[in-house]
This record gives structure tokens, C-alpha cells and sequence, in this order.
């Protein structure tokens, strides 16, 4: 049962690569350990991420200014963008979303 | 005068020309009409007759001038034809690799259980369906000239991904426009004396009727809308100028059900004040067992 290795480009996964790859360098561990790592890595995150997650994020923007989808992944280019949580407001120019399927992934619940 | 016709010029829509209808009983003649509209509510009862072109009438009220040349009964009031859709076909002459243009392209979608790729456009407003073997269809369009645009746009679009693409076999495919009469329709007693026409009314409430010069599939409601699916805008209007008279027999005064139900669908506002008024679109009761 393979995840989504969607979240290995967020700062904590490129740390996380960056982290194993230096010790690989320094010979501490082999390249095997570290795959094994970044796929255990997967499963972690996204099961964090859909069960201790509690906040909401809502936003808006003021164009989609194009839109893909395929191998079931959605990528969105946006335009002025207001990302608003209760109490909080970022406003951005251009945001890219990345989005895969939540229904089918079903991991260790 | 000329410019209440340029809304529908700009969609490439000719006004339906007063070309002789072959009805026996009105007689009407061949007049052509300059390009002007006559609106619903201008449409004059049966016996009266038909207020001329507006330039000719002095009077601020919509007083009829007679025009010695025009019958006295009714004439063919002009009828508005919108295209609502185009849908056309082109090849670019070479093989599509689909999974590049998924990945590359702007604003596209691929789903593989349909195996082609589906590509948008925001003007004119159209969608395109991307097969591997080089031949698209784009649909959406609203005249056959902005079908041709789109198309030629899509065509480059491929260019610029970096296929060997070149705009060929470009044909419009279908046409669907849709006009409403300024009057409503006897549809059960329409389909009873064409028999070609179908009329199912546990299945689609409008009767189907097939033309074959030109090709055309017409479907006409009681309300007196009509949607026409041919091959051309031509074919649109000529159907249209066919199936008039023969419509034109079965017309009926819009009842009061009809047109408030008209305007319950244009104007969906607060419901009807008195709740136990049943607003039934009742078609031809008088004659429904006869």
C-alpha cells in the first residue's frame, strides 16, 4: 500500500532528503536505508496530515488562470489569492496547487 | 432600424427572409423585409394586419399604416434564430502524443478511460476533444466563423507544444439553434396529422420532427419553441422557413397557463400568491380525443 509521495518537495521533505542524503555522504547509512525513510516518511505525513490535522483554510482567488489535470492530479495556477484562516489573511499573487485524490489512498487509519 | 438586427448579425445569423411559403390559405406573398425585428408584442391578432417597416409610421402609437402591397391577413412577423451551439471537426495531419500535451498544455485534462485529451479555450469560449491520431473536434461555438477561429486557435496551440501541426479538413459538423414562434403550438394535433413527426409525451414533452432537405431534426414544443439540429446555419434557417407554415397552422393564442408559466421561466422570482391556483401548461384540450 504505497501513498502519495506528494509532500517529499515541502520544506520538511526536502530537509528530511537533504538530512539523509549527507549521511549517505559520510557513509552512516546506505542509499537502501534512506528510500526506506522517505517512503516511511510518506505514510507518516499523510496520515498526520488526515488525522491530527484540525484547522481550516479557506481562500479565494481572483483568476484561475489555468488548470491541468492528469494521472489523476489536479495543478492550478491562481492569481491573487487571499488565504484566509478565522482570524488571519495572507494575500498572495500567484499560487500553484497540486492536488491528488483524497478518496482512493486508505492507509492504516 | 438596420441595427436592431446587428445583435444577431454579429453571431453570423441572417434574418429569416420572407421567401414564399406555399400557404395556401394566407397567401403570402414573397416580401423581402429589411433587416428589422418585429417584437413579440407587436405580433398582431389574425385580421389585423401587420405594421410595416417602423420608419413608415408617423404616429408615436404602434398605429398600423397600411402598406397597399401587403395582404390584409398576417405576415411572417420576423423570427430570431440564436445559434446555440457549433460543433466542428479538423485534423492537424500528424500523430498526438497526449501524455505531452497533458503535461505541458494550458488548461487541459486527461483522462485515460476516454484516451483523449480534453483542451479549453476562454475565447471564443470552447472545448476541444484532443485524439492521439491528430483529429480534433471543438465544440461550443456560437457561429460557424467563431467554430473556425477556435479550431485554427487549437491548431496553433499544438504548434507551440511542438507538434508538426497543420490545419486541415475543417467541417462543421453540427448546428443547433433554437427559435421560439410568437405563438403557441397545437403539438398533439400537429403529430397526429404528420405522421413522420414523433411525439412521445411520457418520454420528451416537444415532438421530433425529421426533415430531408434539408437535413434537419427539429423539435417543437408546445410553448412554440422550437431547437433545430442540422448540418449548417443555412440549414438551420431553411428549416426553420419550412416548418413555419406548417406550424403556423396548428398555432394557438398563448393561454394565460402559457404565458405565466413563460414567465415563471424567465423571472424565477416568489412563488404564485394564491397557492391553489393550478397553473397547468394544458396542450389543446379541446381537441386531445378527438
Amino acid at each position: 500500500m504505497s501513498s502519495y509521495q506528494l509532500y517529499r518537495n515541502t520544506t520538511i521533505g526536502n530537509t528530511l532528503q537533504e538530512s539523509l542524503d549527507e549521511l549517505i555522504e559520510y557513509g552512516q547509512i546506505t542509499p537502501n536505508i534512506a528510500v526506506k525513510v522517505m517512503l516511511q516518511f510518506d505514510k507518516s505525513i499523510n496520515q498526520a496530515l488526515s488525522n491530527r490535522v484540525k484547522s481550516r483554510l479557506t481562500f479565494k482567488a481572483g483568476k484561475l488562470n489555468t488548470y491541468r489535470f492528469c494521472d489523476n492530479v489536479w495543478t492550478f495556477m491562481l492569481n491573487d489569492v487571499e488565504f484566509r484562516e478565522v482570524q488571519e489573511v495572507a494575500k498572495v499573487d500567484k499560487v500553484k496547487i497540486v492536488a491528488c485524490d483524497g478518496k482512493n489512498v486508505d492507509d492504516r487509519r | 432600424m438596420f441595427d436592431m438586427a446587428t445583435l444577431i448579425q454579429e453571431n453570423g445569423i441572417k434574418e429569416l427572409s420572407k421567401a414564399s411559403h406555399n400557404v395556401v390559405n394566407h397567401g403570402m406573398t414573397t416580401h423581402a423585409v429589411a433587416s428589422h425585428m418585429v417584437p413579440d408584442h407587436e405580433y398582431c391578432e389574425a385580421g389585423k394586419p401587420e405594421p410595416p417597416e417602423p420608419q413608415c409610421i408617423d404616429t408615436d402609437v404602434a398605429m398600423v399604416q397600411q402598406d397597399p402591397k401587403e395582404e390584409d391577413e398576417e405576415e411572417t412577423p420576423e423570427i430570431d434564430i440564436m445559434i446555440n451551439n457549433v460543433v466542428c471537426s479538423f485534423s492537424v495531419k500528424c500523430h498526438l502524443n497526449l501524455r505531452q500535451i497533458a503535461l505541458n498544455g494550458v488548461n487541459v485534462e486527461f483522462r485515460r478511460e476516454n484516451g483523449m485529451v480534453t483542451m479549453k479555450l476562454r475565447r471564443p469560449y470552447t472545448t476541444a476533444s484532443i485524439w492521439s491520431s491528430g483529429r480534433i473536434t471543438c465544440t461550443g461555438a456560437t457561429s460557424e466563423d467563431q467554430a473556425k477561429v477556435a479550431a485554427r486557435r487549437y491548431a496553433r496551440a499544438l504548434q507551440k507544444l511542438g507538434f508538426q501541426a497543420r490545419f486541415r479538413n475543417f467541417r462543421v459538423v453540427n448546428v443547433l439553434g433554437t427559435c421560439r414562434m410568437p405563438f403557441g403550438i397545437r403539438i398533439i394535433a400537429f403529430s397526429k396529422k404528420y405522421k413522420e413527426a414523433d411525439y412521445e409525451p411520457e418520454l420528451h414533452p416537444g415532438v421530433t420532427y425529421k426533415l430531408y432537405n434539408p437535413k434537419a431534426t427539429l423539435k417543437i414544443f408546445s410553448t412554440g419553441g422550437v431547437t433545430i439540429t442540422a448540418r449548417s446555419v443555412s440549414d438551420v434557417q431553411s428549416a426553420v422557413e419550412r416548418i413555419f407554415p406548417l406550424v403556423y397552422e396548428f398555432r394557438k393564442p398563448r393561454t394565460t397557463a402559457d404565458d405565466e408559466l413563460l414567465r415563471q421561466k424567465r423571472a424565477p422570482a416568489a412563488p404564485a400568491d394564491d397557492p391553489m391556483h393550478l397553473v397547468t401548461l394544458s396542450d389543446d384540450d379541446k381537441d386531445a380525443w378527438e
